[in-house]
């Protein structure tokens, strides 16, 4: 007992201290417990709302439903252009755990080196794109990593079926789905379509809680649109342009084909051509519709207009006979030269070999008011109609032809034209003097959007109902049907006995006028040796007739067109006739 | 001597031949049996709330953790039956060797194959399909140690040599073990443990001023050492400056609390758990506690906090010993300081800390042991006739027995 009370202070009682500092601890642990019950009352019912909405900001995330493009339909409704949804890879590198890991991880899945990915991420932004419109298969690949901070985005995105197939007639879209070209940017605003943002529950890692809030709207998903081009004869064209280019080595060539009787284009095929999958690793050259883009003189084929005005002037009969000079002559200072001498050759016989000598006589007695007035007519110095980004004619007004414009404008030079405006001069000619204006797109149709099948590949074909219809419309009526008649079979004569004995095909009737045009150069004058041999004709079978053009442009060796295209044009009437009349696709049915 | 004998013969006289005596279970403190078996069944509903969809997420099942919560609560129920009924002197006998054994197994945890590391710290170890924190064990070892040795040298409290060294030598071994773990919230709650039951066990008051400055320097030395933790002990003062950052937790935390509002989303319509909250079966189980039953849930669950702080300290008021006081205040700090810096944290009080929430947190050591130490407390709260331990002069010739 003494030892304990010495060993401790005299003052004091170690239990009654032991009591009271315990007491302590318990009065400054309630005391903070009280504290932490003020800091949730300040936290929960003073400032709550205000957390309650900053959190929301962060518990809603917008998903955007991307549309889908519009299909684009060849007139047999086989697909051209297919609209597909595809998910697009991105990161937002704040949300990201561990850079160089994630990178190594992303790399061999979607063949980006790692670098470059981690590059990627070096950014100030929270969102980047790490690659645009994955396959499906490494975009599952990536989802079931479950990585934080890299996130899908839906998107539309464009399959062409037929790679190369009207590629200058269909056009192609950019990464962001804008129609860039043809009929995607023509018919953009139809086949666009209308992308919805969705407002919705997100998790931290952007993954939607309530996939479909009962407020929200469907996208817009964009129409369909059914092109007059049959796939089949685009081929056949396509087919042989590409041969008839490859065997003269020219440099480039068009073909259209056209119904004269509706205006409708069943066919326009350019070379060189591009693939539409891949329409970014080509260049301007080979992505320009020529057809209807480039301007050129188009030569003797040219002469069906200046004879046309003459016989619906009534100047000539077709049987009045012209001297041509045996191949040279000199009008007021400027010598033409026919490429074959001619003597003594009836109207229609001037047309068919092509007299350059008897058509400038003809056009003399025509005037030079008169053949402007019939370019006009012909719709020369304007557009076609067709609704395809085409280019105006070019025809210089009467008061800035020179002296020698009447030696040079009648078969077909100083003035520049596309191949387009052409096949119109041959369809006034085939279709009793009426041209039709020319069309490619035959229907927009409304597609109907169906929300279980946002994910999945659209199956569903063009309804029957359309959205916008296209019919047939005159563009113009440059020439009587009597001159149209009698000049179809001055075009007959041509090919059976004139210069296009080339385009002749067993079976049908064929008529057409050769051109041989020398290249204008941009300084003025002409380039030698540098030609476009052309030729532009009809062919018709029993109930069918279908105006073909077709143009090479700087062949090498031979250059005349009764030799560059008439092989390849008898070859596209024959296979197209055959194609068109043989089996049950009657146009007239559709 | 009479004077301040309250606890100690309240009890025992007014229980001496009383038919309360006989009747164990009523002689255990109700309140806090109630009080922590209300906190332990919200854990489990809480627990499984907050884990499912992270749970269905990784693991396949949503109900994974809250499985193994009722099996550790389960394991936990079966430990506080046992400490409850096993007399708590019982520990101070086996002090010494429960403090080599927690030690022992802190030192398991560098063992390869044993030792876990999981969210960058190797503080696990694991054993069959169990795997379980030695710190856990370590500090009910280390209250259970402390009162021993202030109990032992009663006689010497105020000479620092018999009794701060031992446990600063103590406390310095059991940090340098868990430094390398590394786990500085359970330094702290030690240090803080040793600290405030070296203050009640009645060493002098300039030592402990002492103390604080020395322990004071060790802080101000850590954060010298690596400034990264400067940044995380100022940024719970203004987290908005790098809410990406540092900040993130304790803004998230918050988001949930003031989504809760007064009464809450509702059971399991709490948003913030879905990975905005980092670990919401564990450290912020509050947070989603405050989101989904609101202010009126999380003020229960801090009063349930209350109430427990309350009736431990009151057993250890009226403990009938010294060394049962000071176990029961030692536990009681135990529980309630981790509570309460889990609460601070959760609430931005106080800088991040992956601390647990006794009770209600998931995890198993933490469960097993805050139930034995439960156990204890209500064994301490017993009445018993206490023949020999009713006089000051027995206690001293125990204490030198020892």
């Amino acid at each position: 007992m003494k030892s304990y009370k010495q060993s401790i202070d005299k003052h004091r009682d170690p239990e009654k201290s032991q009591k009271i500092r315990t007491f302590v601890f318990l009065i400054i642990m309630q005391l903070c417990f009280i504290f932490l019950i003020y800091r949730l009352f300040m936290i929960q019912c003073i400032k709550g709302s205000q957390y309650r909405d900053e959190a929301s900001v962060q518990h809603y995330g917008k998903t955007s439903l991307a549309s889908m493009r519009g299909d684009i339909y060849d007139r047999n409704l086989q697909p051209l252009a297919i609209g597909l949804n595809s998910y697009s890879l991105y990161a937002d590198p704040s949300n990201l755990e561990n850079w160089e890991k994630i990178a190594e991880t992303l790399s061999p899945i979607i063949d980006i080196p790692s670098s470059e990915i981690l590059g990627k991420f070096k950014t100030s932004k929270y969102f980047v794109w790490l690659k645009r419109q994955l396959p499906y298969e490494e975009a599952r690949r990536i989802a079931s990593l479950e990585l934080a901070g890299i996130g899908f985005r839906e998107e539309g995105s464009r399959l062409y079926p037929k790679d190369e197939l009207a590629a200058h007639v269909i056009g192609f879209v950019n990464m962001d789905n804008v129609g860039l070209e043809g009929v995607e940017k023509v018919y953009e605003p139809y086949i666009q379509g209308r992308n919805q943002e969705l407002k919705s529950r997100i998790d931290r890692k952007g993954r939607i809680l309530r996939p479909f809030d009962p407020g929200y709207e469907k996208p817009i998903y964009g129409m369909d649109t059914v092109l007059t081009i049959d796939e089949v004869v685009q081929n056949i064209a396509e087919k042989e342009l590409k041969k008839a280019c490859e065997t003269w080595q020219a440099e480039s060539g068009c073909v259209i084909i056209m119904d004269p009787t509706t205006g409708e284009i069943i066919a326009l095929a350019n070379y060189p051509t591009y693939n539409l999958n891949k329409a970014f690793s080509f260049d301007d050259e080979q992505r320009r519709n020529r057809a209807i883009r480039d301007l050129y003189e188009p030569g003797s084929v040219f002469k069906v207009v200046t004879a046309s005005a003459a016989l619906n002037e009534e100047l000539f009969s077709v049987t009045e006979t012209i001297d041509c000079e045996k191949g040279v002559y000199n009008f007021d200072g400027r010598v033409i030269h026919d490429s074959h001498p001619y003597d003594i050759l009836t109207f229609s016989e001037v047309v068919q070999k092509s007299s350059n000598i008897g058509i400038t006589k003809i056009a003399s007695r025509l005037g030079d008011k008169r053949l402007y007035e019939y370019m006009k007519a012909f719709g020369l110095d304007d557009k076609t109609g067709l609704d395809l980004m085409e280019r105006k004619g070019f025809v210089r007004p009467l008061e800035q032809w020179t002296k020698h414009s009447m030696q040079a404008i009648p078969f077909g030079h100083e003035f520049a034209i596309t191949p387009l405006h052409m096949l119109c001069i041959i369809n006034a000619i085939t279709n009793d003097g009426i041209i039709m204006k020319p069309f490619i797109v035959k229907a927009i149709t409304k597609k109907e959007s169906n929300i279980d099948n946002l994910n999945v590949f659209s199956d569903s074909k063009p309804s029957l109902e359309s959205a916008v219809e296209f019919s047939p419309d005159i563009a113009r009526i440059p020439i009587s049907q009597k001159v149209s008649r009698t000049m179809k079979k001055i075009l007959i004569g041509v090919v059976e006995d004139g210069t296009g004995k080339k385009a002749k095909v067993k079976g049908y009737q064929v008529g057409g006028k050769t051109g041989t045009a020398q290249k204008a150069s941009k300084t003025g004058g002409y380039i030698p040796g540098k030609y476009v041999g052309s030729f532009a004709g009809f062919v018709s079978g029993k109930d069918r007739i279908i105006s073909i053009i077709v143009v090479v442009n700087e062949p090498r060796g031979k250059h005349t067109g009764g030799t560059v295209a008439c092989p390849a044009f008898s070859v596209i009437a024959e296979q197209t006739m055959q194609y068109l009349t043989a089996g049950q696709r009657s146009y007239a049915a559709r | 001597m009479t004077k301040y004998r309250y606890g100690r013969f309240r009890y025992s006289t007014r229980n001496r031949g009383s038919k309360k005596s006989i009747n164990y279970a009523g002689g255990f403190d109700k309140i806090l049996l109630i009080t922590v078996g209300i906190l332990v069944m919200t854990g489990i509903v809480m627990v499984y709330s907050s884990s499912n969809a992270v749970a269905r997420e990784s693991l396949g099942t949503s109900y994974h953790f809250f499985k193994m919560q009722i099996i550790w609560c389960i394991l936990g129920l079966a430990a506080m039956i046992f400490t409850a009924f096993f007399d708590y002197q019982n520990y101070a006998k086996f002090a010494r060797f429960m403090l080599i054994f927690a030690g022992f197994l802190l030192v398991m945890v560098y063992v390869p194959f044993l030792g876990i590391t999981r969210g960058g710290g190797t503080r696990w170890i694991k054993i069959w399909r169990l795997s379980f924190q030695p710190v856990e064990i370590a500090k009910l070892v280390i209250v259970i140690y402390m009162a021993e040795l202030l109990d032992r040298k009663a006689d010497y409290v105020r000479n620092y040599k018999l009794v701060i060294m031992p446990s600063l030598i103590m406390l310095f071994i059991f940090s340098v073990l868990l430094y390398g773990q590394p786990d500085f919230g359970s330094i702290l709650i030690i240090g803080f443990l040793v600290y405030t039951m070296l203050l009640v066990g009645g060493v002098r008051i300039h030592h402990m001023v002492l103390l604080s400055g020395i322990a004071l320097l060790l802080i101000a030395l850590a954060i010298w050492q690596e400034p990264y933790r400067l940044v995380r002990w100022t940024t719970f003062l203004d987290p908005w400056k790098d809410k990406e950052g540092a900040g993130y937790h304790i803004i998230q935390s918050l988001y949930a609390f003031g989504s809760g509002g007064v009464l809450g989303r509702g059971l399991g319509a709490g948003i913030q758990k879905l990975h905005y909250l980092p670990t919401p079966h564990t450290d912020f189980i509050f947070a989603v506690i405050g989101e989904e039953l609101g202010f009126v849930g999380a003020f229960s669950v801090v009063m349930g906090f209350m109430i427990i702080t309350w009736r431990g300290i009151h057993i250890s008021l009226s403990a009938p010993e010294r060394f049962g006081a000071l176990l029961a205040f030692g536990i009681t700090i135990l529980i309630g300081f981790q509570a309460m810096l889990n609460i601070a944290v959760a609430t931005g009080s106080l800088p991040t800390k992956g601390l647990t929430l006794p009770f209600m947190s998931f995890g198993g050591s933490s469960m097993l042991v805050s139930m034995a130490s439960t156990g204890i407390l209500l064994n301490i709260s017993r009445p018993r006739n206490l023949g020999y331990a009713g006089t000051d002069s027995e206690m001293q010739g125990r204490s030198k027995a020892w």
